[in-house]
């Protein structure tokens, strides 16, 4: 039967379908060929993996593992367990763990951008330009705008409650930090002279305020 | 059951989401459960005439591919709690989205409003074909210009093409100094031209830029323009209105200093 064994592609990783009814040694044949076929298109992502459908023992786990390793170039860094709670503790791990790696790390853009552009990225963004009104920056880190925001900012997608979005000049449409949306104010008050100001998050609000060197030095960066 | 009402010219420019912003904004005065979809996607204004832009969490595109549920991504006007838009995407582009996908969305939203005004994109190509799918009914705005009344006239055909039910005309920005002086066209010479039912005539207004500028459409103030407007929305529900004198001088001081040039 074809479909007892089925590789499913899932938000953390892959999960390996496996009939109930089929034994053992006919599951662990099939997953060397399914995969053996597809590991050009796999490629050699690392990844998380997660069995479903016919319960194993921990070796014939680690068998299949060998398994896929051996014929894919597939980099499996652990197993998953395949409940919604323990998906959600590993979404959320994988998340802490890529901030960690990603905090550092930022992309650049020179220019500024206008309506319709948009940088998505995991990285921290960093704008050497204006960002007009309909553009938008959507990143898993911090943002720093050395210009005009007037558009969109999105800092710590995911849910990354310390992130914080830097600019120059402080007059976005909308501003969202981790799960958070705050909006611009109806009517605009009169202009206020420029002034470097930090939005971050305090107690799910988000507050804009003057970057001041107390407020530099709380930052955990 | 909704009515769909799409709000189309050919030509831009020429007010097609301001008509879209008033008639919708009339519509819920006149105490109707109105929704207004911005199809116009990549070039998405309606919202900023609403001053509704800082709520846009969802927008249409999300709708149609299943990110978000339609009552998420509705915003709900700050004046008039029956009205709400459906803005547009502005990253993405017109293929984001197929005829038939928008006919669905046209029927789902019709057991739960009165009016659905959708602001249709300039041209003639996949904007125009998504924005008339799921319409019952049009409004095709044109300006006194020969090159407005053209296209409209190529959008006129274009939606008899497509069996649209209704087509109403309304010729926006006339100015009666100038049709007086026989320097444009006046509404008569369009309607002749174009052979449709005119539903209204709204007068070039400086007050519209305002009204604009900050987001609150004027349709019902005693401007001519917003008097203007109120007229056409009471036509779409079907009150007989006289059109408004537009020749008419203002006040008592104007016919004043009026008479003595």
């Amino acid at each position: 039967m074809a479909g007892s064994v089925m590789i499913k592609g899932t938000k953390n990783g892959i999960t390996l379908v496996l009939d109930e009814n089929e034994e053992y040694d006919v599951l662990k044949e099939k997953v060397e060929k399914k995969f053996s076929e597809s590991s050009k298109f796999l490629g050699n992502a690392k990844t998380a993996l997660a069995f479903e459908g016919k319960k194993l023992t921990d070796e014939q786990k680690d068998e299949l593992l060998k398994v896929i390793t051996d014929n894919t170039d597939l980099d499996i860094v652990c197993i998953m367990d395949n409940s919604a709670e323990a998906n959600a503790k590993f979404a959320q791990a994988v998340n802490e763990k890529m901030f960690e790696q990603l905090a550092g790390n930022a992309k650049i853009h020179k220019g500024n951008l206008r309506s319709g552009q948009s940088i998505e990225t995991d990285a921290g963004i960093v704008v050497l330009g204006d960002v007009n009104p309909g553009a938008s920056l959507i990143s898993k880190g911090n943002i720093i705008v050395l210009g005009t925001l007037r558009g969109t900012a999105w800092a710590g997608v995911g849910g990354n409650k310390n992130c914080f979005v830097i600019c120059s000049d402080m007059m976005p449409v909308q501003l969202r930090i981790g799960d958070i949306i705050a909006r611009s104010p109806d009517h605009q008050g009169a202009a206020v002279g420029k002034e470097t100001k930090i939005a971050y998050l305090d107690n799910d609000q988000i507050c804009i305020s003057p970057l001041t060197k107390d407020i530099i030095n709380s930052l955990s960066l | 059951m909704g009515e769909v009402i799409v709000v189309t010219s050919g030509k831009g420019g020429v007010g097609k989401t301001t008509t879209t912003a008033n008639v919708g904004t009339g519509l819920a005065k006149l105490d109707k459960k109105v929704v207004l979809i911005d199809t116009d996607i990549g070039l998405r204004n309606l919202d900023v005439v609403m001053g509704l832009e800082n709520r846009i969490v969802y927008n249409l595109v999300d709708v149609i591919e299943g990110n978000c549920k339609i009552k998420q991504a509705l915003i709900k006007d700050k004046r008039y709690p029956n009205l709400y838009l459906l803005p547009s995407a502005q990253t993405r582009d017109k293929s984001a989205v197929k005829p038939e996908e928008m006919k669905q969305l046209c029927d789902q939203l019709k057991g739960e409003f009165d009016y659905i005004i959708i602001d249709c994109p300039a041209g003639i190509e996949q904007g125009f074909e998504n924005a008339v799918a799921g319409a019952d009914r049009a409004l095709v705005v044109t300006t006194p210009e020969v090159s407005a009344v053209r296209d409209a006239d190529r959008i006129i055909g274009l939606l008899e093409a497509h069996e649209m039910k209704k087509t109403d005309l309304i010729v926006n920005r006339i100015r009666m100094d100038m049709v007086k002086t026989g320097d444009m066209m006046s509404s008569d010479d369009v309607v002749e031209i174009l052979a449709v039912n005119l539903i209204g005539v709204v007068p070039d207004d400086e007050g519209i830029i305002v009204a604009t500028n900050n987001g609150e459409p004027l349709v019902g103030n005693d401007s001519k323009a917003g008097q203007a407007y109120m007229n056409i929305c009471k036509r779409i529900i079907g009150e007989e209105v006289p059109f408004l004198d537009l020749a008419a001088k203002k006040g008592f001081f104007k016919r004043l200093f009026g008479k003595k040039k």
